[in-house]
């Protein structure tokens, strides 16, 4: 009698006086709606915590392949575990934490890819997703030939509608002729759709595509290596793809937000509030020409970019929506 | 439309057809015998992944192909074991096999590609036929495909001649309609039934091959996206005929790309109605021929011998 009493007593106990043991160590959940290697959404935020796990001593887990339904579980596993921090990657996160977060105020949520704050402890970061559509709108239009560009997105959730937005604006910035289509895949993943659809825009004139998602990025990019037409890649650098293809890749440094996310964790400066990463926070960015594109442009074009670039950074021109 | 739009909505609608193609022919076969397998979504992802795994490793996608083939009728196999010889639920056993084909192929992918994001996959190239692919409208319809687009064509009627004039077709639709009559004639019902799962299997492995070596060159994790599924419903709707597989694998192929190419003319229309196209087609199929007299009588029930 008295051995079960003990057994159970300690079965109690013992989690209980485990668990601080490990309280040094920052202790970090990632949780992604898709694969890692999907080379683009899922990837950069992979990146991001790899990198940080370098610079930092924390402790990382990693969960893929996330379904919507899946994901109040999820999170409050993780906060039940007492993780520190609770990082959500995409929008879709948006509405479980905000449920839950009350409950858990000793665990930071962080939700990527998604406006939403709350006290104590949720924050957001962002990227702006409408200006990096505007660069890659802008140096679309100046390298177009036939005067139409095509924009192919994986599914119209709000980041990539600013994109689509936002590559509209900064194309008609350039020429006020440019015909710009766009059209969705349905898919994040199904790129044999991407890559039909970006030939079907091929088909219609555009001459410079780009696209927005997680794997049908590799369909365009195929599509249009296929067709000899340019394409402009988004997020990820994507030159070393197709080198004769991109022309350059509008980038958005999703794994940005994620260093800064744990960064401000760690130096006790982060806030319940809503971070949106730009140009001038490295949230987003230009990668440069290479090979065949290095001289394509003339150099009162290369000014213009830059120019843009500048512009974009005061805020005086902006791709996001009013 | 003018005449080059349409061409370009045909042969990309030749494309969208042909993985569904692959996997409805051999799942005809299969259901022919009496073998239901839902899993073909699962066995087109190892057949994608395979065929891109050896054709990076032997340089040619033949090489690919035929791994695609091998380890197609390799899970066609195991289903035929669960389902043929231990009786297990034909519904449950394919379940298992999508959930395998997305673990083990994604996983593949991973232990095979880790950090190796832009590797140069030898896909197959589009025929070429010189003054025939030249040739307008009919060119790029029917002369500038990739082989294994006329395989495909030439392999539907081959299977229907071979299912309505033959003896082996005879053998396997009488597996597939009354099994216990084709055992008091000498017939080995489950040795048929599993050769039938295994080409089933072969057949959905090259679908897989096709996605990810001819209309692509690479893999993605869950790329056949659905595409299992519809090839099911194309049998339904072809009624377990092959030369019907074709043809309504080719209105869900030129269905596909219509969507795709109407979506960027009507911008005001919310881009779903577009996408839903072809599922609403796979459905009305399904309601159409709910009760058809071609479904084989013996259709995923197992024969246990009196």
């Amino acid at each position: 009698m008295f051995r079960s009493v003990l057994i159970v007593a300690l079965t109690i106990v013992m989690p209980l006086v485990a668990v601080p043991a490990f309280a040094d160590t920052l202790r970090i959940a990632l949780v992604l709606p898709g694969s890692v290697t999907d080379g683009t959404f899922n990837s950069a935020a992979n990146t991001g915590i790899q990198s940080a796990k370098e610079k930092y001593d924390i402790e990382v887990s990693v969960r893929e392949n996330t379904d919507f339904a899946e994901i109040p579980e999820v999170l409050l596993s993780y906060a039940r575990e007492g993780y520190d921090v609770v990082i959500g990657h995409g929008f879709q996160f948006a509405e479980p934490v905000m449920e839950i977060h009350a409950d858990y105020p000793d665990t930071w949520f962080i939700v990527n890819a998604a406006q939403v704050a709350a006290e104590p402890n949720v924050a957001s970061f962002d990227n702006r997703w409408g200006d990096a559509g505007y660069i890659a709108g802008t140096v679309a239009a100046m390298v177009t030939q036939t005067g139409t560009i095509g924009h192919i997105g994986g599914i119209p959730v709000p980041v990539i509608e600013d994109y689509n937005a936002g590559f509209a604006k900064g194309a008609a910035s350039v020429r006020d002729d440019v015909k710009v289509l766009s059209a969705y895949v349905g898919s994040f993943s199904d790129i044999a759709r991407g890559a039909e659809i970006t030939t079907s825009l091929i088909e219609q004139g555009a001459d410079v595509v780009t696209s927005t998602g997680n794997e049908n990025v590799v369909g365009t990019i195929q599509a249009a290596e296929k067709a000899g037409v340019m394409a402009i890649g988004t997020a990820f650098d994507s030159y070393e793809a197709a080198p004769d293809t991109i022309v350059t890749t509008a980038l958005i440094n999703m794994g940005e937000n994620i260093d800064q996310a744990v960064g401000k964790v760690i130096d006790g400066s982060i806030e319940p509030k809503v971070y949106v990463l730009g140009l001038s926070e490295n949230g987003i960015g230009l990668a440069p020409f290479r090979g065949r594109f290095e001289t394509m442009l003339s150099d009162a074009q290369k000014a213009d970019i830059d120019q843009m670039l500048a512009d974009i950074e005061s805020g005086k021109v902006t791709g996001q929506p009013e | 439309m003018d005449l080059m739009l349409l061409t370009g909505l045909l042969a990309s609608g030749v494309r969208f057809a042909m993985p569904l193609l692959f996997a409805a022919l051999g799942e005809t076969m299969g259901q022919k015998s009496g073998v239901l397998n839902v899993g073909l979504e699962g066995i087109m992802l190892v057949g994608a992944f395979l065929a891109v795994a050896f054709s990076v490793a032997t340089g040619s996608p033949w090489g690919g192909l035929l791994a695609a083939t091998l380890g197609g009728a390799a899970m066609g196999l195991l289903h035929g074991f669960f389902a043929v010889r231990l009786k297990v639920d034909q519904i449950v056993s394919g379940l298992a096999l999508i959930l395998l084909g997305l673990g083990l192929s994604g996983f593949g992918y991973r232990l095979v590609f880790a950090g190796h994001q832009s590797i140069r996959v030898p896909g197959f190239e589009r025929l070429d036929l010189g003054p025939l692919s030249d040739l307008p409208v009919l060119g790029p319809l029917l002369f500038s495909h990739h082989l294994l687009a006329y395989v495909g064509i030439f392999m539907a009627v081959g299977l229907w001649w071979i299912l309505t004039r033959t003896g082996l077709g005879l053998t396997i639709r009488a597996v597939g309609e009354n099994p216990k009559a084709a055992d008091s004639v000498g017939i080995d019902v489950d040795k048929v039934r599993m050769r039938c799962s295994a080409f089933g299997g072969a057949m959905a492995g090259i679908g897989g091959a096709y996605l990810s070596t001819a209309q692509l060159a690479g893999f993605v994790e869950d790329m056949v996206a659905g595409r299992g599924f519809i090839a099911i419903a194309c049998v339904v709707f072809a009624r377990w005929n092959p030369l019907g597989v074709l043809a309504v694998a080719l209105i869900f192929g030129i269905a596909d790309a219509g969507q795709i190419r109407l979506q960027p003319f009507f911008p005001q229309i919310p881009y779903q109605f577009f996408i839903i196209l072809p599922y609403v087609l796979a459905l009305v199929a399904l309601a159409g021929s709910a009760k058809s007299a071609s479904l084989p009588a013996a259709l995923a029930q197992p024969y246990r011998k009196a």
